[in-house]
């Protein structure tokens, strides 16, 4: 064990990047919403396997929109880490610029996802299926949603001159939040249209 | 000096530095105080009493029911509000007494016990509390006006859905139970990052109280399935509401999904509601033994391995709805395993019982005789672990025994014990202690007169959650003895307060260390003052006020000189292993915002209750303006820039 | 409100807890019976051990004197490992013995010794049971609610099912409990190997009248049984009625035939109890009242203060008309 009263050095004050308390509070409110989303696809895969697949649909979801979206996410995230490699030289618009072009990515994802609810031809109300349906892609549109709300108040705050290399936790927050967002829209992608198709090949 | 790092002096504290820092810390006076305090001490405290007197509520709910049946084809209640009546006391027992209670009592003491200053989120201590407190008052409105919950506190589907259940007592329920997992969350959150980041320097995790695993491991739990349960109960509202079907059997909906994600919260959370008082059983017992704890290790292992089995057997609670057999199997061998970390610790505390010197006062009494519930409590629940049995001891009084012995036993007890325990610390005050063997005995008679002879009720058949009961069935001698005793454990309960009352005007002069205990928060005054220690300790052991006398090293811990952390609140951030300072952390002060934002959220849950749309409309957009005003970079907290930097 | 004639008490099957099951009478129980008490006894034994070891450690070494805590010595002694070693020694071997034990009676009670040589159908609804016996013969199909009868030393199969909410089927003597849930059917069996009135419940909360939704097995010998059930099969006849009876016959069909069925009549509805053979049976609305004239012209009159919730209607017939019906119901045997 280390002597405590050993001679005392230099420590950083305030909420500095990951040692920051806000990062460790981040985490934990990253890892309840993960659990959400587990918990959201086991209702979807309890149904499906309950009932021997009987409950899916019989065509397998289309991957006309679903996919380009998923794409268009995944290159969002891109955008959120190149712009938080802006810390890194301080480059306040670097820091800006990203979430602003993640925000429009995000826009362009939720278009993507409100095109394909109105392909639908059912509802929420139709049946079990379009039940979880619609609540799983609602809930993580939600979170997306409050990811780009996040990321326009980041970039206002950095315009303001507020981060620099050492305090930048809200970038770094609002970052991993958003990362969380693109894993979710993955995983629900993966379980709900390409796993029917698995499911009906197996 | 810079203002991005500093090294901070290595001193003791002078009275005027005291001074000083006090005024740093003091909390406004007076009503303002009320509702914008950070302090985790008054949090702890307003836990404690809310979270008691939701007892009392929950408790006559109990008195009534029990008058209810305390003879065959009684009429007080009609069957609807003996419905009413016995979910609400499960409501209020497990969701807004059993948690509430550990939560106040970890807030008070973890950073008193950890040598900190505060928890890491202090305005967030807040918001858990307010929370708490606005959904408490949201589901008890439904029951105000005759419209509470009246599914039982489990509330299974199809029997919870608009048809079966027309008006508005689920969707209080639902909605409440939503808005109360917001503040278990960040509750949970809060203790995690508090105990990871914050400790004394020299406190690795090996020298931690035990309570202090407790709440660690049911934080832990906490973040990872209160959101089955929010979950459960959106899709449940959605359905009231909009008419979706995740639970209509009719349109493919599954009932017994609503099971799952609710045992999957469920069970895990009976773990949460105990395991921290057993910590404080685990810390408190010893002081009266004049030794440690026997077994720290095998205690904090036995801690986090209790709950990691707990996620494994939910299905416990569902053997009787026509599972495969090797799906009943499994689960019934992992019920009948997890008695195994349990038992580790009431061999613990039997051992330091035996092998110490027993000093008897009233904590002492509550924490022994505890022992002794829990092993009851323990036997019923290994019983009911094993399938075939179970379908016999399921939905029968024989189950309402064991979970009063677990809850009542392995919580209500250690926390009474607790009270006498930190009363003196909270409040620089002694309990009286003849009132307090009075307290102890009437508890414990009345207790077990109540729910002993209950486990030969569950076993003559009595089914539970019924309003009456027919003569000729064997119970009517039974429950007249319950119902006597359920009343002499209230008594019981009022003696506890009587002596709150009482001591808090005359009782005896505390001091720092009434019990010459071995943990940190007896090293500051009675009550402690608002900064908790002047300079942050440094501990070599996990018992720093013992070290002379155990005389196991030639280490000391240094309490009287220490990190000098004054520039404003401060305290120190240290490593989560080891616990060497890494950080200096600044703390926000007294701020509205968290009961703003949860007047917002108030706001946002009875706009879709009664489905005003814009009123939920305007709560959501007040809670979302408190929330940006709380986390806007301050100079003060060290959140911004350097002028001069980019 | 639940009343059963001194006869049913005197049945030896009941014994003065008609809901215990600490003791069985059947292959499916007994075994459970006997792990019941073994492990009970277990759970009794560990406590007083515990107890004890709790009383004498805290007794023999106890501070006297009311000596201020500060003066008593502070000392750690060794030996604490002993316990956990001891401790967790003798409870792994209980626990595994237990596990064992269980796995093993769970594979005895999981199917019939024999074949099932009937099969019935059983509904949970708000809140009585309907049972319909089931054959491969369409003709020997019947339906009747809230008393079952079966074979003795056969074993029964009941598939249950769950019309509304989730209901439990328990006959303590005889059987575990079974959900019936909407959306799916469970399948259990039963076997009495005495004679007997054997009392079951509904053992999952349904809603207000879930303490009144009991179920009555009337276990007989087998040729017994058989002339039960061909009695069940008989429709109603309205030939020899009085004039009084008849005068019922048709208040019934038009009054209670939307939801009851009689046989024989034109009453033919389904969400409510069959009818045919009423006054065969040992009470009505769930198990509530004894079955008699008097009580049910009082259910028929006001069912709510009979069973607050339940969900037969107030017809609110006159009192000749109530009369009439129940002069038709008594020759419904």
């Amino acid at each position: 064990m280390s002597d405590v009263t050993a001679a005392p050095r230099a420590l950083p004050i305030g909420g500095i990047g990951h040692i920051g308390v806000g990062w460790w509070g981040a985490m934990c409110v990253i890892v309840t919403e993960t659990a959400l989303f587990g918990y959201l696809l086991f209702a979807y895969l309890y149904c499906a396997v309950i009932t021997d697949g009987n409950w899916l649909p019989q065509k397998a979801p289309s991957l006309h929109f679903a996919l380009p979206a998923t794409l268009v996410l995944v290159a969002s995230s891109g955008a959120v880490w190149w712009g938080e490699r802006g810390l890194r030289r301080s480059a306040r618009l670097q820091v800006c610029i990203g979430p602003i072009a993640a925000v429009l990515f995000g826009t362009a994802f939720a278009v993507l996802q409100t095109l394909e609810w109105r392909s639908k031809d059912f509802s929420w109300r139709t049946d079990a299926y379009g039940s979880m349906f619609f609540t799983i892609t609602g809930m993580h549109l939600a979170h997306l949603l409050a990811g780009m709300l996040a990321l326009l108040i980041v970039a206002l705050w950095s315009v303001l001159g507020y981060f620099d290399v050492r305090h930048n936790a809200p970038v770094l927050i609002a970052a991993a939040y958003w990362h969380f967002v693109v894993a979710m829209g993955v995983a629900v992608f993966f379980v709900l249209y390409l796993s029917p198709y698995l499911l009906v090949a197996g | 000096m810079s203002d991005v790092e500093r090294t901070a002096e290595f001193a003791p504290a002078s009275v005027a530095y005291r001074r000083n820092l006090g005024a740093t810390w003091a909390t406004q006076p007076g009503i303002a105080g009320w509702f914008s305090s950070v302090d985790h001490k008054k949090i702890g405290i307003w836990y404690i009493v809310t979270a008691f007197a939701f007892l009392a509520l929950g408790g006559i709910e109990a008195l009534v029911m029990r008058l209810q049946l305390i003879g065959p084809d009684r009429h007080l209640l009609s069957p609807e509000q003996y419905d009413q009546m016995y979910s609400m006391h499960g409501i209020t027992m497990i969701f807004l007494y059993a948690l509430p209670v550990l939560s106040g009592f970890s807030n008070y003491l973890w950073p008193l016990l950890l040598g900190s200053r505060d928890m890491a989120f202090p305005r967030l201590n807040a918001l858990s509390y307010w929370i708490y407190v606005a959904a408490g008052l949201f589901m008890y409105a439904g029951f105000a006006v005759g419209a509470g919950p009246n599914n039982g506190w489990y509330n299974y589907v199809p029997n919870a859905s608009r048809t079966y259940d027309a008006g508005m007592n689920i969707d209080f329920y639902s909605l409440g139970m939503i808005f109360l997992g917001i503040s278990t969350t960040v509750g949970a959150a809060n203790f995690i990052v508090s105990v990871l980041r914050m400790r004394a320097p020299g406190m690795s995790v090996n020298r931690m109280p035990i309570m202090v695993w407790g709440t660690l491991t049911a934080s832990v739990a906490g973040i990872l399935v209160v959101p089955a349960v929010s979950l459960a109960f959106l899709l449940l509202w959605m359905d009231r509401q909009f008419g979706t079907h995740f639970f209509d059997a009719s349109q493919g909906g599954q009932p017994l999904l609503w099971q799952h994600l609710f045992w999957m919260f469920g069970h895990p959370w009976v773990y949460a509601v105990v395991l921290p008082a057993m910590g404080i059983v685990s810390d408190a017992l010893p002081t009266f033994c004049r030794r440690p704890l026997v077994g720290y290790t095998p205690v904090a292992l036995s801690t986090v391995a209790t709950m990691i089995l707990g996620f494994g057997v939910w299905v416990h609670h569902m053997f009787a709805t026509g599972m495969p057999n090797l799906a009943l199997s499994f689960f019934s061998g992992a019920s009948i395993v997890i008695t195994v970390p349990s038992a580790v610790a009431v061999f613990a505390w039997t051992a330091t019982i035996w092998l110490g010197r027993p000093v008897i006062t009233t904590a002492f009494l509550f924490f022994a005789s505890m022992i002794v519930l829990f092993v009851i409590g323990g036997v019923s629940g290994f019983m009911t672990a094993s399938v075939p049995v179970d379908l016999q001891l399921t939905q029968t009084y024989f189950v309402v025994a064991h979970l009063h012995y677990v809850l009542i036993g392995i919580n209500l007890f250690p926390v009474v014990g607790a009270i006498y325990y930190w009363f003196p610390k909270m409040t620089g005050k002694m309990l009286d202690e003849r009132l307090g063997r009075w307290n102890f005995w009437t508890m414990f008679i009345g207790f077990n007169l109540a729910f002993l002879p209950m486990h030969l009720t569950g076993l003559r058949g009595m089914p539970r959650r019924i309003y009456t009961y027919p003569d000729g069935m064997g119970w009517n001698t039974l429950n007249l003895i319950t119902t006597v005793g359920a009343f002499v454990l209230a008594a019981g309960v009022l003696l506890l307060l009587v002596n709150v009352l009482a001591s808090l005007r005359h009782g005896r002069l505390a001091g720092n260390n009434p019990w010459d205990a071995p943990t940190l928060e007896w090293s500051v005054s009675s009550p402690p003052p608002a900064y908790n220690f002047a300079v942050i300790p440094s501990v070599v052991s996990r018992h720093p006020l013992w070290e002379d006398r155990l005389q196991e090293s030639a280490d000391r811990s240094v309490l009287e000189s220490g990190l000098v952390l004054d520039h404003g609140r401060e305290t120190i951030g240290t490593t989560p292993l080891d616990a060497e300072p890494d950080l200096i952390l600044k703390m926000p002060g007294d701020s509205y915002a968290p009961f703003i934002l949860t007047v917002g959220l108030g706001i946002l849950f009875v706009g879709l209750l009664l489905h005003l749309w814009w009123l939920a409309a305007a709560g959501g957009a007040l809670a979302f303006a408190a929330i940006v005003t709380w986390l806007w970079p301050e100079r003060g907290l060290a959140q911004l820039a350097e002028p001069g930097h980019v | 409100m639940f009343w059963f004639t001194p006869a049913l008490l005197a049945s030896p099957a009941r014994a003065a807890v008609p809901l215990g099951y600490l003791s069985g009478f059947g292959p499916k129980a007994d075994p459970v019976v006997m792990l019941t008490w073994g492990l009970l006894l277990i759970s009794i034994v560990v406590v007083v051990i515990i107890a004890a070891l709790v009383a004498v450690g805290t007794l023999r070494r106890r501070v006297r004197g009311g000596a201020p805590i500060a003066l008593v010595p502070v000392e750690r002694g060794g030996g604490g490992l002993r316990w956990f070693v001891v401790g967790l020694g003798l409870s792994g071997v209980v626990l595994v013995f237990s596990l064992i034990w269980t796995v093993v009676v769970l594979a005895a009670v999981n199917g019939p010794p024999s074949a099932a040589t009937v099969t019935i159908e059983v509904t949970g609804q708000q809140w009585w049971w309907k049972a319909r016996y089931l054959s491969d013969d369409a003709s020997r199909v019947f339906a009747t609610a809230d008393e079952i009868h079966i074979p003795v030393g056969q074993p029964v199969r009941i598939r249950l099912i769950g019309a509304d909410v989730i209901h439990s089927f328990w006959v303590p003597k005889l059987t575990g409990k079974l959900d019936a849930i909407p959306g799916q059917t469970n399948e259990t069996w039963i076997e009495a190997s005495v004679a007997g009135h054997f009392l079951g419940e509904c053992s999952e909360f349904c809603g207000v009248q879930h303490a009144h939704m009991a179920l009555s097995v009337i276990a007989e010998p087998p040729d017994a049984f058989k002339a039960w059930w061909n009695d069940q099969l008989r429709p109603a006849t309205i030939a020899a009625l009085s004039p009084e009876a008849a005068a019922g016959e048709r208040n019934l069909v038009y009054h209670c035939g939307a939801c009851h069925s009689v046989r024989g009549t034109g009453a033919g509805g389904t969400v409510a109890p069959d009818l045919t053979h009423l006054m065969s049976r040992r009470t009505i609305a769930g198990g509530v009242l004894p079955n008699s004239i008097g009580n049910l012209a009082g259910w028929i009159a006001n069912p709510q203060s009979v069973k607050p919730g339940t969900l037969m209607p107030n017809l609110f017939l006159s009192g000749a008309e109530i009369t009439s019906v129940t002069a038709y119901l008594e020759t419904l045997r």
